[in-house]
């Protein structure tokens, strides 16, 4: 029953999504279930970096605001409807990122964190500075959306639920690529990389743009979303933080990782924001958790659970090393001696 | 753009290498940490910014200096530096990219309870000295030296002076500036690396108790007030050379002099931008800053 | 005879027994409210003197009888000042909650889309402390501003001071430093169009700093050497402390000083600068000593409530029970708690508040005008206008 279910449960969840705006039909559920969506998107999205490639950026949140105010300043100059211009101009972001990436890439480690913190402040310093384009601190508004007060919040929902999927997807692609092996060769050891043969700048760079896109993409879509955006709230580091504790949470460098640990922080920081309001310690919550995650669960839900099944399951693992080796035994075991009451033991089936 | 008077630049400049002068103290902990670890502590300005508010209340309840109070609070935030050392850094995967986050987390943890312990406003020690200032003659122009950063400029001194002869003249300054060197070296010759980096960072923390004690002297300061700290910090010690003390100094009299020349000439507005800039582009372009060495990590 | 004398004074007994005790006890479903505030964050300071404003006024009205003989029950929110989190509680709070009414928060930033969330549901959204231009320029119907006028009219009595001052000692020269912030911006905006467009008094300075600024030495000293005889700054609380301290380090001594808020704030400005408050101006909405509608009773209450003395209740406070006060009045009024009846309401009566009578324009801009107060010893003075003053404005200020 098990494996059936494996294989199949990512439809399922689909399927499940689908219903969820209908089964909880207040409108603050969709608001739930779209800002939920929205961190798993930008969780994926920054795991291709931080997670593949091993290089975390504390400051992608300056993507998410540059995504935010390009679709915002577009729908008032230009009358751009941002569910098709966010897709578009988040691909101005990748561009930004590409060079700026190009030029970051050099440092590596703690450097490049910092340097990634410097670029998000320099960002929401020229937000707050460029007046004449982005309104200066009390920021933009745009244009309501056409259709109606009930179901505000369900078209929004259902159009970060495909770019969740097309995020996943990406992701999941990437990291069965030759690209992807490239990236998981350079966060194992980037000297044993290059000498390999990969070339690791291009591939640092393009990985840093790729994982801009979708923050870029989120940013935009959050923007219409809010209606109005201002550079203190587009630009907050903590947007870029919860990328990376959603992604530890549910395993770093995971496919679907991100997106366990989006459903889970999202809604119990709504709860714990509910249930212990009225101070700050919601704060020194996040904090916590994330010092606990990386203190007793470095790697995340998945590969913990990943790992505890195996064990738990190992002879019938479909891990294909364990596999091996488990038939590796059983036939040695089988040519030194037959046992006499089991006929059957030399005839297995070939590994499939 | 326009170019002040003469007589402004001076008095500008002047107060810049006082509150440079005070910089160094603030990042004379951080740069050590880095020197001895190869952790940049994110939680620096969150620490800084407890220690400012620990001689608030000194101040507030019990009428302590807060010059005075230098003398309760650095021992106390040694003692806090050696237990978060051994207990939350030393436990966690040696890898940068971590490291970075776990001080990072330490920050917000520590924001979100002193916010809720202080509220958010805006805080600073009033003392009799405060708003006082020290006419200096140079000539026909009379500078004023405010009381309150003369005597934010004179710790400093002194506690960047015994931090000096700390690391110069005893073993424990030897063993430190051994395992900033080297820390394999250091362990073959029998320095006991993991004991020199506990106390580093309690003498880290001790310095920035000093700092925040000056800091609540000078500056108003809030729970969420690190962040802005922490990336000025964060330039001084970059632009200096990460790891290096006497880098430090000089990165900070560069940023307070810099700092307070660019808020009169372009615009108060814009000045932080050029502590961000020489932030991206001193690690972008020549990672080891102007005296450090090059931060290589694997 | 005796006994029917008795038996009458018995009934009257009851009966005023009876009446006291429906008046203090409302009956039926409670009337529900929502709001959210910033109770942490950035802004908890003023949203937590909101929230005490709003809970001042829900136990004045259930001692009273309630609204319309219900009771009425109070929910609040924390946003953490944070945009988002404030949009999806007024969701939830519509939505999920399902209250009857909701009322704003703290701020234009939070107002701002938050009351966009409210015109959705046809909610009436009457709020304490939103009053920055772009919090009207939105077409929006249902959103009232509790307070005597849109922000930016706080720079009107101040400037209207200066230009009725004899040519002689009217100020020739001035600077203006202000936060990036809607609100104190507006102000200043406003403030330069008064006095330079219509007063031909010469700007000699015009900064906008970060909100993060700690460190006005620098800007302080080259205002000195420009030496304006009048300084505007568009402050929030902080600032307007760090900023005077430094114009007395650097022996900068103007003839006058208005800030937007900060000398409005009576306690942490006196905390702050001690003696070197004198003479400062900045603009009011209201004052403890108002005679106004049911002021007594809201500083007899808040102070039983939570204690201090009628000096320590902040301006926030009263701007959130004069929502209170609207919202009231109009209920009553309807008699019905029908949000588009009262949206439509809103827009023709008058309310009495304690910051004075209560009429709102098209966009809910309200029709009256701010107070100007002068720092005179330990007492923040209101000097205009003058049926309202306790004292003459003094000019020039004392050195600080």
């Amino acid at each position: 029953m098990l494996p059936h279910l494996t294989r199949r449960w990512p439809v399922y969840a689909v399927l499940a999504l689908l219903a969820y705006p209908w089964i909880w039909r207040a409108p603050y559920f969709h608001l739930l279930g779209f800002d939920t969506l929205l961190g798993a998107t930008m969780a994926v999205s920054w795991n291709i970096m931080g997670g593949y490639t091993g290089y975390k950026s504390l400051g992608h949140s300056a993507f998410f605001g540059l995504g935010a105010y390009l679709v915002a300043i577009a729908a008032n100059r230009w009358g751009w409807n941002p569910l098709w211009s966010a897709p578009l101009l988040a691909l101005v972001v990748v561009a930004v990122a590409l060079l700026l990436g190009w030029i970051m890439l050099r440092t590596t480690g703690s450097a490049f964190v910092i340097a990634t913190i410097a670029l998000l402040l320099i960002f929401r310093l020229l937000a707050l500075n460029l007046r004449g384009i982005t309104g200066g601190a009390p920021g933009l508004s745009q244009p309501l959306p056409p259709w109606s007060p009930e179901f505000s919040r369900l078209p929004f929902f259902y159009y970060m639920l495909i770019w969740t999927l097309v995020a996943v997807a990406v992701s999941a692609f990437i990291v069965r690529s030759r690209f992807g092996l490239g990236l998981l060769a350079i966060r194992d050891d980037e000297g044993k990389a290059e000498m390999v043969g990969v070339n690791t700048t291009l591939y640092k760079v393009l990985a840093f743009g790729l994982s801009a896109y979708f923050v870029g993409l989120g940013g935009g879509i959050w923007s219409y979303f809010q209606t109005h955006i201002s550079p203190v709230f587009a630009f907050d580091l903590r947007i870029g933080v919860d990328m990376i504790l959603m992604t530890m949470l549910g395993g770093l460098g995971t496919v679907w990782g991100p997106v366990l640990g989006a459903f889970i922080l999202i809604p119990a920081r709504d709860f714990i924001l509910f249930r212990f309001g009225a101070t700050q310690i919601h704060l020194a919550i996040s904090g916590a958790l994330m010092l606990a995650i990386i203190l007793f669960l470095p790697r995340g839900i998945l590969p913990t659970l990943q790992e505890w099944l195996e064990r738990r399951r190992a002879p019938a693992s479909a891990f294909v090393g364990a596999r091996l080796m488990t038939e590796l035994r059983d036939e040695s075991a089988a040519t030194a001696s037959t046992p006499p009451g089991d006929p059957h033991s030399r005839v297995r089936p070939a590994p499939r | 753009m326009s170019l002040p008077p003469t007589s402004v630049l001076i008095q500008v400049a002047i107060g810049g290498l006082l509150t440079g002068g005070v910089y160094a103290l603030l990042v004379s902990g951080l740069t050590l940490i880095f020197g001895v670890m190869r952790v940049i502590n994110i939680a620096h300005g969150a620490f800084l910014v407890l220690s400012a508010y620990l001689a608030y209340w000194l101040f507030t309840l019990l009428g302590m200096d807060p010059i005075v109070s230098i003398a309760v609070l650095a021992p106390l935030f040694f003692v806090f530096g050696v237990l978060v050392q051994r207990y939350l850094i030393a436990r966690v995967r040696q890898e940068p990219g971590l490291l970075v986050l776990v001080t990072f987390a330490l920050a917000i943890t520590l924001e979100g309870v002193m916010g809720s312990l202080w509220r958010t406003t805006g805080r600073s020690v009033r003392t009799a000295y405060t708003g006082e200032v020290v006419p200096l003659a140079l000539g026909d122009l009379t500078v004023r030296l405010p009381i309150v950063q003369l005597v934010g400029f004179a710790a400093a001194v002194i506690a960047l002076g015994v931090l000096y002869l700390l690391l110069t003249r005893s073993d424990l300054g030897r063993a430190i500036r051994a395992t900033i060197q080297n820390p394999d070296a250091a362990q073959l010759v029998g320095v006991n690396v993991a004991l020199v980096r506990a106390l580093t960072f309690g003498a880290a923390l001790a310095s920035v108790a000093a700092g925040g004690a000056v800091f609540s002297l000078i500056w108003t300061f809030n729970a969420s007030s690190h962040e802005a700290w922490i990336s000025k910090m964060l330039s001084i010690v970059v632009l200096g050379g990460m790891g290096s003390l006497p880098g430090a100094l000089v990165g900070a009299l560069i940023i307070g002099v810099a700092e307070a020349v660019a808020a009169v000439t372009i615009t108060t507005y814009l000045s932080p931008i050029v502590s961000y800039l020489i932030l991206f582009f001193i690690l972008v372009f020549r990672p080891q800053g102007l005296l450090g060495s090059r931060i290589r990590e694997a | 005879m005796r006994r029917w004398h008795l038996l009458m004074a018995g009934m009257v007994i009851l009966f005023l027994l009876m009446t006291t005790y429906l008046n203090a006890a409302p009956a039926g479903p409670p009337i529900r409210i929502g709001a959210s505030l910033p109770l942490t964050g950035r802004f908890s300071e003023p949203g937590t003197a909101a929230k005490r404003g709003y809970e001042v006024w829900v136990k004045i009205v259930n001692d009273t009888g309630g609204m319309l003989g219900r009771p009425v029950q109070l929910t609040v929110l924390d946003n953490a000042s944070v945009q988002r989190t404030a949009v999806a509680d007024y969701e939830r709070l519509i939505t999920v909650d399902k209250v009857d009414l909701v009322v704003g928060p703290f701020s234009s930033f939070l107002v701002i889309p938050t009351s966009e969330v409210a015109a959705r549901y046809g909610y009436a959204f009457v709020e304490p402390a939103g009053g920055a231009p772009g919090v009207f320029n939105r077409g929006l119907r249902n959103v009232f501003f509790a307070q005597p006028a849109s922000g930016d009219k706080q720079a009107d009595p101040f400037a209207k001071y200066i230009l009725s001052l004899p040519a002689d000692v009217r100020p020739k020269t001035y600077a203006v430093i202000s936060q990036d912030d809607p609100f104190a911006l507006g102000v200043v905006e406003r403030m330069k169009a008064l006095l330079t467009a219509y007063g031909k008094i010469k700007l000699v300075l015009d900064e906008v700093y970060p909100a993060d600024l700690t460190d006005f030495r620098a800007i302080a000293t080259k205002i000195a050497a420009l030496n304006p005889d009048l300084i505007v700054g568009g402050t929030i609380l902080e600032d307007s402390i760090a900023q005077i301290r430094a114009y007395r380090e650097a022996g900068y001594q103007p003839r006058g000083a208005f800030f937007t808020t900060g000398p409005s704030l009576p306690k942490p400005f006196r905390e702050g600068l001690g003696r070197a408050t004198e003479g400062v101006f900045a603009s009011m909405s209201w004052f403890a000593g108002s005679k106004d509608y049911q002021n007594a009773e809201f500083v007899a209450k808040y102070v039983e409530m939570f204690g201090g003395t009628p000096d320590d209740i902040e301006e926030d406070s009263a701007n959130a029970f004069t929502v209170g006060q609207v919202l009231q009045q109009a209920v009553e009024k309807l008699k019905s708690i029908d949000n588009k009846q009262l949206i439509e309401e809103l827009h023709r009566g008058t309310y009495r508040t304690v910051v004075g009578p209560l009429s709102f324009d098209a966009v809910g801009r309200p029709k009256g005008g701010f107070m100007l107060l002068q720092w005179r010893g330990p007492k923040f003075l209101i000097v205009w206008p003058s049926n309202r003053a306790e004292g003459k404005p003094v000019w020039p200020k004392p050195r600080w």
